[in-house]
């Protein structure tokens, strides 16, 4: 890969140069902090390779992933956008300010999580955000116990997100408890964050589909806020059975062809099933499956003396059977 | 184990807070970076705290426990050299803000000693380099201001004109001679156990 070098500019001093720099007294504490400031912004990085090869990296990653056909174009729509503005603001063009706030709707284990992380690093390769991480927090996180306790709580998150994403799984549960509700307050201190700190963080409420539009309808204003809504759908059995093969793959175990024909009985029940519809549809599910068969493999094995390499690789039929 | 700096200007109470928050966590003796035997801490305020600023040099560290949950955890509590807003004459003192400097960087959290009793233009009052360890400091784990002091009339005023020089920072009061604000303190170091 040719690497696409910008022309070498004066190299900035190192984090330690600083400090020589402050203990030969040539500058002060006040001077090294703002040079250690200039020096950890993006921009004034070694002239590095374009950022692009690793943004395809990640969205190489993203590609991989089974089924989310509509999420991973509107990851690319995003992530086109993002790259444009930034080309016009060089040429000097009226960039459109970025509002990057989103709603992710989908049952448990239906990749939010994961297309949270990968847009965090794609983000963070673009130059969008500072740090890119995301910081994971439901209800319990944001919620205090009394009076001024919730915005205390919620501003600490918002500070650990700063520079990357704040998921917030089962947002609706914000709104639990009716207007006396504590979480109240954390919605209102999530909204002026927002209003605040528009570039350096982006805030993703996360839920079932069903509950989190009721959640929007009833807050009209978080609407408007979040623009970019992505719905996860359940995968259908033929996407969970190739989730299943992807992680045998990673793990070096694979099934044998009864074992893979009763793995999608199995989750075809499950589907069917109303009670247990709702997560049937997730790849948690396939996993316990993979994991317990990985665990009755070893009991089944570990009495056996001489073990072929197929063996140890092989899941059979029984080790799937019945449950926990 | 996590580091928890505490860092300020010269003459801000950082070494007080220092040894009068670890004797809050149950802390009794301590050991000197220079060396020596342990010191009861008492002794280590008569010897160490005046009012005269640039008095640390070292890096002092002592490991405290702070209750999380049902246990307690440890952490690592360091005393660090006053950083003044300009260029000082004295070698030594400058190397002894550089090693403060180094270990800003590394810190996990820090806890920022402002003396909102001076009076302006004095050697501890909020100053540029606060200004400049706040936006450095303020994105990297767990940071907080501590206004210290509260025991004294002026510092009424000089909390309300914080604002000014550290606008938006999460504040906590504290008197690190009485222990005043001690509780919020540990909890915020809890949280960011």
């Amino acid at each position: 890969m040719p690497l696409n070098r910008r022309p070498p500019v004066a190299k900035p001093p190192s984090p330690e140069q600083v400090l020589e720099l402050l203990e030969r007294g040539e500058i002060s504490p006040t001077e090294a902090f703002a040079l250690w400031r200039r020096l950890d912004r993006p921009e004034a990085l070694e002239p590095a390779p374009s950022p692009a090869p690793r943004v395809e990296e990640i969205m190489r990653e993203l590609d991989a992933l089974v089924g989310l056909g509509q999420v991973k174009r509107l990851v690319r729509e995003i992530q086109a956008f993002v790259s444009i503005q930034a080309r016009r603001a060089r040429e000097g063009l009226v960039s459109e300010p970025m509002v990057l706030h989103m709603i992710f709707r989908g049952n448990p284990g239906t990749g939010k999580t994961t297309v949270a992380r990968l847009l965090g690093k794609i983000l963070r390769e673009s130059g969008v955000l500072e740090k890119g991480h995301v910081v994971e927090v439901e209800r319990a996180d944001l919620v205090g116990e009394y009076i001024g306790h919730t915005a205390q709580k919620t501003r600490e998150q918002l500070r650990r997100a700063l520079g990357g994403i704040l998921f917030i799984d089962e947002a609706y549960s914000l709104a639990r408890g009716g207007d006396k509700d504590f979480g109240r307050e954390a919605i209102d201190t999530l909204v002026k964050a927002m209003e605040d700190q528009k570039r350096d963080l982006i805030l993703i409420l996360a839920g079932y589909q069903r509950e989190m539009s009721g959640f929007l309808h009833a807050n009209p204003g978080l609407r408007s806020r979040f623009p970019l809504h992505l719905d996860f759908p359940d995968y259908t059995v033929e996407e969970l059975l190739a989730i299943a093969d992807l992680m045998l793959r990673q793990r070096q175990y694979r099934l044998d062809a009864e074992a893979r024909r009763q793995l999608a009985r199995r989750v075809e029940e499950e589907r069917a099933n109303p009670f247990t519809a709702d997560n049937s549809g997730n790849a948690r599910l396939v996993r316990n499956l993979i994991e317990r068969g990985m665990r009755r493999q070893a009991s089944r094995l570990v009495e056996e003396g001489d073990l072929t390499r197929d063996q140890l690789m092989t899941i059979v039929p029984a080790d799937l059977e019945g449950d926990d | 184990m996590r580091e928890c700096l505490i860092i300020g200007k010269p003459n801000a109470g950082k070494t007080l807070f220092f040894l009068n928050f670890a004797q809050y966590l149950g802390l009794r003796h301590l050991w000197l970076a220079a060396g020596g035997p342990s010191l009861p801490l008492d002794r280590a305020r008569r010897e160490l705290v005046d009012d005269r600023p640039h008095r640390t040099l070292d890096l002092n560290r002592v490991v405290v426990r702070v209750p999380a949950g049902k246990g307690r955890k440890s952490t690592v509590l360091t005393d660090t050299a006053g950083l003044g807003d300009d260029i000082n004459a004295d070698p030594a003192i400058r190397q002894a803000m550089a090693r403060t400097l180094r270990a800003i960087r590394e810190a996990e959290l820090i806890l920022h000693l402002v003396d909102v009793a001076a009076l302006p233009g004095s050697v501890s009052a909020p100053g540029p380099v606060d200004r400049e360890v706040a936006a450095f400091a303020r994105h990297r784990g767990g940071y907080a201001v501590l206004a210290n002091k509260m025991d004294l009339p002026e510092a009424r005023d000089g909390l309300s004109r914080l604002g000014e020089v550290l606008p938006g920072e999460p504040v906590i009061p504290i008197s690190a001679r009485l222990g005043t604000g001690f509780p919020r303190v540990r909890a915020f170091v809890r949280r960011w156990l």
